[in-house]
């Protein structure tokens, strides 16, 4: 095409592609395109590209993805919300050491004052908590249970998907005769060898060492199912059958064991010691 | 604005907890499935739309109810994809896109073809060479092409949302447009040499 004649009706070789031309400039275009073999070749171009390219191809997640979607959002806002407070002290503390680098004075006057404030909650607590204390530190010796990061929730929620694929591929009538289709069952491997590469980088390899090791057991029988034939490939079903059994990798994915044991690896916080009042 | 989408705004401000559900249950597809069409990977797209509604839930309180709520979010999708693309590293995001492509095209078998495999074949090779032809067009190119083609919104919608005028908008998409038929081009003669 060549640039200057045909550049004014390039908006409108746009439009008319994506069916956006008004009635008055399409008779416009109409017009040049009677002469212009270039702009009508573009459109011919054009219809060839789009037709070949075709409605956008999205993956059909299944329903528990879209179950468990709020939960996973909620829980995300709830660390976001949690880490965002923490950072609000932050700026605070930031912005009164600056106020007070900019007045020398205040700071050894800050100082004491700090100190003594200290003294003088250790004196209060200590009065009226003590008697009581050794008491209710035997009853409060009782770790609180440490907040599961959400990485771990997502390896459970993916080892749980895994376990419900595998039980399909075990138990997919597999015959000649019945003519299986694995291609569901390929897209969803696929999907979660791709979550797996995410979240094998965001587990701890300590804390999660036996979650990792089960992913990577799996990850092997996933990439087998995402390799299948669609149709008929009855002895690679047979093979991925033979993997799973020989590996017990169904016995193996017991999700509540394996969460108590990632707990288990992370260090526990001390219980907080509450104020006199709430006791 | 219908006044459903009003009230549920209100009622959004006020801080009711329900009201956010509902704006999730009730958009999270079409966010998801937007960040997917920019992005092209599902574990990403989830991640994206998740901030989107994050974003929506803090500052919900600024929304002055200019623009309809769904155009609002969508913008925030778009512009959290376009900040990602530009600060992700770029070979890991070919290769997992290109993980992602293989698997999504590798299911879905075209239908207009279904009963001449070679055929069907040949399109599918031809729809992933215009698809990778797609990713590397520049990044505002992509998106108002995407946004134009896949999501069906008009030239207008996508101005306002990218915040460039709508000249701008139909000039990337003609030079978006002219990339990919020259891609085609190349791709036959490729095939006739």
């Amino acid at each position: 095409m060549k640039s200057n004649p045909c550049k004014k009706y390039e908006d409108d070789l746009t439009a008319r592609v994506f069916g956006d031309l008004s009635a008055a400039d399409e008779r416009q275009l109409q017009t040049h395109l009677t002469e212009c073999g270039n702009c009508k070749n573009f459109l011919a171009g054009m219809d060839d590209v789009l037709g070949k390219l075709g409605a956008p191809q999205r993956p059909e997640m299944p329903e528990h993805f879209w179950e468990g979607y709020w939960h996973r959002l909620a829980q995300r806002l709830e660390n976001e919300e949690s880490t965002a407070s923490d950072s609000i002290f932050a700026r605070l503390w930031k912005g009164l050491r600056e106020k007070w680098a900019a007045q020398p004075l205040a700071i050894p006057f800050a100082r004491t004052a700090g100190v003594l404030a200290l003294l003088m909650c250790g004196v209060i607590i200590g009065h009226y908590w003590w008697p009581q204390s050794n008491d209710a530190g035997r009853q409060t010796t009782q770790t609180i249970p440490p907040a599961i990061p959400v990485a771990q929730t997502r390896a459970e929620q993916w080892l749980e998907r895994s376990q419900i694929l595998l039980i399909g591929v075990v138990n997919e009538e597999v015959s000649v005769a019945a003519k299986p289709d694995f291609s569901h069952q390929r897209l969803v491997s696929r999907h979660l060898l791709t979550e797996a590469q995410a979240l094998n980088r965001e587990l701890d390899p300590v804390a999660d060492r036996r979650i990792l090791q089960l992913m990577n057991q799996l990850e092997l029988v996933l990439l087998q199912i995402a390799n299948l034939e669609a149709e008929h490939d009855l002895s690679a079903v047979e093979l991925v059958r033979d993997g799973i059994a020989r590996d017990g990798l169904l016995l193996k994915i017991n999700i509540a064991e394996l969460a108590q044991h990632a707990q288990q690896n992370v260090a526990p916080k001390k219980p907080r010691q509450k104020s006199p009042d709430i006791l | 604005m219908a006044n459903d989408e009003k009230a549920l705004i209100r009622r959004l401000q006020t801080g009711e907890a329900s009201a956010f559900r509902e704006l999730v249950e009730n958009h999270k597809r079409a966010l998801f499935n937007l960040a997917y069409d920019l992005l092209g990977n599902a574990t990403d797209a989830e991640v994206i739309s998740q901030e989107a509604f994050i974003k929506v839930y803090r500052s919900i309180g600024e929304f002055r109810g200019e623009a309809q709520l769904g155009s609002w979010m969508y913008r925030i999708v778009v512009n959290l994809c376009l900040n990602r693309r530009r600060k992700k590293a770029l070979s890991e995001m070919e290769l997992r896109e290109s993980f992602e492509e293989n698997e999504l095209h590798a299911a879905t078998p075209t239908s207009d073809h279904a009963a001449d495999p070679e055929k069907a074949t040949e399109a599918e090779i031809m729809r992933r060479h215009l698809r990778r032809a797609l990713d590397r067009l520049s990044p505002q190119q992509k998106t108002i092409f995407v946004l134009r083609h896949d999501d069906d919104l008009p030239l207008a919608e996508i101005s306002k949302m990218l915040k460039i005028s709508e000249g701008t908008v139909k000039s990337q998409l003609f030079r978006a447009l002219r990339k990919l038929q020259e891609a085609l081009v190349f791709y036959k003669a490729d095939l006739v040499s």
